[in-house]
């Protein structure tokens, strides 16, 4: 029994999940609290969560198991969850109706054991372990995007997200059926590939049922992030879902995603495996091409033309996720790449400084939609007009957040796609045709530049309309986007002032 | 002490947007104190350049890498820092609010090309460009004249992908030269250079060229001028277009003796293009019937002498020491230059109402120093002695022949890229590879018929003789608009006119006071001009 165990899955200490069981004990109060004590405000739940959460996340920064992902992924839900604080307004009237907080609880307190599973992801060294803590993460969602059970778009949104979710959990379960198969294990390690593509790997020949598996479990993957061709769920499922959840799915659920597409590529970083040339590497390397390349395309091309804020972000973060799989070109980055720190690295370093990227613009620009929506009624990119002149100090603020989205320079948005660029350039010194993704990036990037130019467009171009008051801005709101901003704009311009040879 | 020089306008523009202190005042104030500043940061490198470099690049013991040190870096901040004073000073904006804009973002324009001409990293020098489009767009699209919506998209468009392009280029050549800096690319050049020279150089030219409005990527620029406001008009065409030419110059420096093999297989296909800037856009100049739109091209079509300054360093393999020079004292004039037209346009503006060349006239009887300020500024730009532009122009003019001798560098008229393509055709299927080889052949013999007429002249020679067409072209159009303006009968528009503020003849007097001082003595720009 014992050696069965060992054999499918590897081993883990109690340590690696305090921080998870953690998150998991406070939504339990909260969850508890929420049905026995009525009389609490429901906004005390989501500072308690938002708190509890933010803290665990300094603890998995200095604590023994120090992991940068889990550490991006409490701050995205952290930073999700004050978003729900603002925008109870919205939340009473969509879930209760009226003014009535009731029922809202559960909507703080489901983020945290998401946040769990997230946790327990970036942890996690074995398929079973991956698959379900991913599972906590994703049943979590379904319900928190189908939340706002008086708002047709949310529902819908919940249940496109549950059947689409439902598809690619099935892939993944599949791939990880299929790698056990071929394999003997769930372990997740380089020992264990070399040894199942052992004599293959020179012959030029690969155990097919061994590719198909890995090419499902990159699948399932591919829906966290958001990556073609398992993007479709996307635009969807945010424009319709609860602008905090929303938040959630675009920056602590792609957290998750990169997290597992990290654990799934770290095999194939061993030397004997990702040297250019040998026939497992190409293969990688050509469909990570070709999936960021599809990715990129789709999602700075379909943003173009959309008029609704939360679905074009919902593109970008499509397209953003296109500039991070270039990374994944560079399993073992050739040696010339490592003269800049800020541009080079481990895949999952460069992966985890994008998303950092992201998700401060991404979080920031989320608690402005949410602004707009409650004191304008609208989400669209229009009910922006005018801010500049209205409300000049939160309109520059929300400059800074989407010109980083777009890659301005001394922006950290800037420095993170051009490591992208830069993680192309490496890639090319092994595989020169690679050369096709650079116009497909400069066109993308360009789009980046006119979609994201859109809202800043209507802050400023933009006349207020007669009626148009100056927004109020919660207490809140103002403190987490000055603090992006603020992250944004010195991470992005420390380093180019210093750190160049 | 350099980081000041962007810092105090991004405080500047940060107290006017957010404590709402008066605009226009906190900008001069800032450019006054950014120019006193500048001006001694610069003397200082000049006067002790060794003791210098430690107390200008340094903050809080971590070095910043800002530097005065390379070629046309003082010149050009030189240039930012003089036109960020008159933009500030002359700034006619409607009302308060569009004061408080035009001042931010006149400050922010001006931070982002001091920040790009004093960066010695590569990538920070094309991050400070990039941040100073964002006021641009906004402002052409917030106040400009005509159509501006579609002006400032097509704008952005335009800058936005030559950027990719340029950043792609830029990232290439920093990888395979190992080297980050200007500075560490000049010692690495000794030590190889790149392995893909012929990319790297067409993503520059094209990238750099399109910024600098080279031809055929140049159909944004008039327009975008013609629309901005004046202080953006001014800072963008007198300062940060500059940019590209400065990003040129630098690499083409670096590269010393080497920057030939980097740019050489493009140079003879420049040349054509930078023809095009001069007569065809010149031409364009001839027609247009607005103030605006004829100073826009005009500034556009001057970008060709400069670009020929460009040729000839590359032709001469980096020896050409007076193209530099000739370079950079044009730079520096035709900034100075066109910055005081776009300033004097607005000044026309707002006493006629109308910038329509036809329907002005005898403005001089109303206002004469305005006639006068235009005229010198017109005379300037046509290349007058003892104004600045001459002085550039003539240099370069003069370098096109430096270290020729009759039949030595004969065109051979079909040049390396047109070799280049056409074994690159050849490749193609269905024989249209064919039609290009012979088209291109005939190119090539057409052009060595015309060089072996003109002696043995080379490709860049053969280049200026035509380039010299320009020179009557100018002419050509200022004058004739000066005529329209300010000779002739008094036109219905310029009754409305009454007088200028003390304002106007100050920020105006300040540009026409240098375009006369590096005209008599541009001998005094050589000491800003780090060259061997």
């Amino acid at each position: 029994m014992n050696d069965i165990a060992t054999y499918c899955s590897a081993t883990y200490t109690w340590a690696q999940f305090t921080p998870a069981f953690i998150l998991i004990g406070v939504a339990a109060v909260l969850l508890m609290a929420d049905t026995f004590i009525k009389a609490l405000p429901k906004r005390a739940y989501a500072v308690t969560a938002a708190l509890s959460v933010l803290l665990v996340g300094c603890y998995t920064v200095s604590g023994e198991h120090t992991n940068a992902y889990s550490f991006l992924a409490c701050l995205a839900t952290g930073l999700s969850i004050l978003v729900a604080y603002d925008y109870t307004k919205v939340s009473c009237a969509s879930i209760a109706g009226g003014t009535s907080d009731e029922g809202t609880g559960e909507f703080y307190a489901l983020p945290l054991v998401a946040c769990a599973g997230i946790l327990c992801l970036t942890q996690a060294a074995d398929l079973i372990m991956i698959f379900v803590s991913l599972e906590v993460v994703t049943l979590t969602s379904y319900v928190l995007a189908g939340y706002f059970r008086r708002n047709q778009g949310s529902i819908e949104a919940g249940i496109k997200y549950l059947v689409l979710g439902a598809m690619s959990t099935g892939i993944l379960v599949f791939g990880a059926a299929w790698y056990f198969g071929m394999t003997g294990t769930f372990i997740l390690d380089s020992d264990v590939v070399i040894k199942t593509l052992s004599g293959s790997v020179a012959s030029g020949t690969v155990a097919i049922g061994f590719l198909m598996s890995v090419a499902l479990l990159f699948l399932g993957a591919f829906f966290k992030v958001g990556a073609a061709p398992m993007h479709v769920w996307i635009p969807d499922v945010y424009q319709g879902a609860p602008t905090p959840t929303t938040t959630f799915l675009a920056v602590a659920s792609k957290t998750a995603g990169f997290a597992l597409l990290c654990a799934l590529v770290v095999p194939f970083r061993s030397k004997l495996l990702a040297i250019p040339g040998t026939h497992v590497a190409d293969m990688l390397v050509n469909v990570f091409a070709v999936v960021a390349g599809a990715t990129l395309l789709i999602g700075n091309l379909g943003a173009l033309f959309q008029s609704n804020a939360k679905r074009l972000l919902g593109y970008s973060s499509i397209g953003q996720a296109g500039f991070i799989l270039v990374f994944f070109l560079n399993l073992n980055p050739p040696d010339f790449l490592k003269i800049s720190e800020h541009l080079s690295g481990p895949v999952e370093v460069l992966t985890y400084k994008y998303l950092l990227a992201y998700t401060l613009a991404t979080v920031a620009a989320f608690f402005a939609i949410a602004m707009v929506r409650t004191q304008r009624g609208s989400e669209e990119i229009s009910a922006f007009r005018g801010l500049g002149k209205t409300n000049p100090r939160t309109a520059f603020l929300i400059v800074v957040s989407f010109a980083s989205l777009a890659g301005v320079p001394l922006t950290m948005g800037f420095m993170v796609k051009m490591a992208s660029f830069f993680a192309l350039v490496g890639a090319m010194q092994s595989w020169t045709y690679l050369v096709w993704l650079l116009p497909i990036m400069i066109l993308t990037a360009t789009a980046g530049f006119y979609y994201y130019f859109k809202i800043i467009r209507a802050m400023y171009w933009e006349k207020p309309q007669s009626g148009d008051k100056p927004l109020c801005v919660p207490f809140c709101t103002a403190c987490v986007m000055t603090a992006c901003a603020i992250a944004l704009i010195v991470l992005g311009t420390w380093p180019l002032l210093t750190a160049f040879k | 002490m350099l980081i000041w020089l962007i810092l105090i306008p991004v405080i500047a523009a940060a107290l006017i947007g957010l404590l709402r202190t008066p605009g226009r005042l906190t900008a001069i104030t800032a450019a006054a104190v950014m120019l006193v500043l500048g001006v001694g940061a610069i003397l200082c490198s000049i006067l002790c350049p060794e003791c210098s470099k430690a107390c200008l690049s340094t903050v809080c013991g971590t070095k910043i890498q800002f530097t005065l040190g390379l070629p046309f870096s003082k010149i050009m901040v030189l240039l930012a820092l003089l036109v960020t004073l008159a933009a500030t000073i002359g700034m006619k904006a409607p009302n308060k609010d569009a004061e408080r804009s035009w001042s931010i973002s006149s400050l922010l324009l001006s931070a982002g090309a001091i920040g790009a001409f004093m960066s010695d990293n590569i990538i920070a020098f094309y991050g400070f460009h990039e941040l100073a489009l964002i006021p641009t767009f906004i402002m052409i699209g917030c106040y400009g004249r005509g159509d501006r919506r579609s002006i400032a998209w097509t704008a952005t468009v335009y800058l936005g992908l030559a950027s990719m392009v340029l950043l792609a280029g830029l990232l290439l050549l920093c990888t395979q030269m190992n080297a980050w800096t200007f500075t560490a690319l000049k010692t690495s050049v000794a030590s190889g250079m790149p392995s893909t020279p012929c990319l790297i150089a067409g993503l520059l030219i094209v990238g750099f060229g399109t910024l600098v409005s080279l031809f055929p990527f140049h159909t944004w620029a008039a327009p975008a001028y013609a629309s901005a406001p004046a202080p953006i008009a001014m800072l963008h065409a007198g300062v940060l277009k500059k940019f590209g030419l400065y990003g040129l110059f630098t690499l083409a420096e670096a590269f010393g003796s080497r920057c030939g093999e980097l740019f050489g297989s493009w140079n003879n296909l420049l040349l054509l293009l930078l023809l095009g800037n001069i007569l065809w856009v010149g031409y364009v100049t001839v027609s247009q019937t607005r103030l605006d739109d004829m100073l826009g091209n005009s500034s556009v079509m001057h970008m060709g002498y400069i670009f020929l300054a460009f040729a000839a360093v590359i032709a001469d393999k980096g020896n050409n020491i007076l193209a530099y020079q000739g370079a950079a004292v044009l730079m520096l004039a035709h900034g100075l230059t066109i910055a005081m037209l776009f300033l004097l346009t607005g000044q026309i503006e707002s006493q006629t109402r109308t910038l329509e060349l036809d329907s002005m006239g005898g403005l001089a009887r109303k206002l004469p120093l305005l006639g006068f300020l235009f005229g010198l500024a017109g005379m300037a730009s046509i290349g007058l002695p003892l104004l600045a532009n001459f002085a550039g122009e003539y240099t370069i003019f003069v370098s096109c022949f430096a270290n020729w001798k009759t039949g030595a560098t004969a065109a051979t008229a079909g040049c390396d890229v047109l070799t280049c393509c056409i074994n690159w055709l050849n490749a193609l299927p269905w024989g249209i590879g064919c039609v290009f080889t012979w088209m291109f052949n005939g190119i090539s013999s057409g052009l060595s018929a015309i060089a072996s007429v003109f002696g043995g002249l080379g490709a860049v020679q053969l280049t200026l003789v035509f380039a010299l067409w320009g020179l009557v072209i100018s002419a050509i159009y200022m004058l004739r608009a000066f005529r329209n303006i300010f000779e002739s009968e008094i036109g219905h528009t310029s009754e409305r006119a009454t007088k200028l503020s003390c304002a106007d003849i100050i920020s105006a007097g300040f540009l026409a006071l240098f375009i006369v001082l590096f005209g008599i003595a541009p001998q005094l720009l050589k000491p800003l001009m780090n060259l061997i």
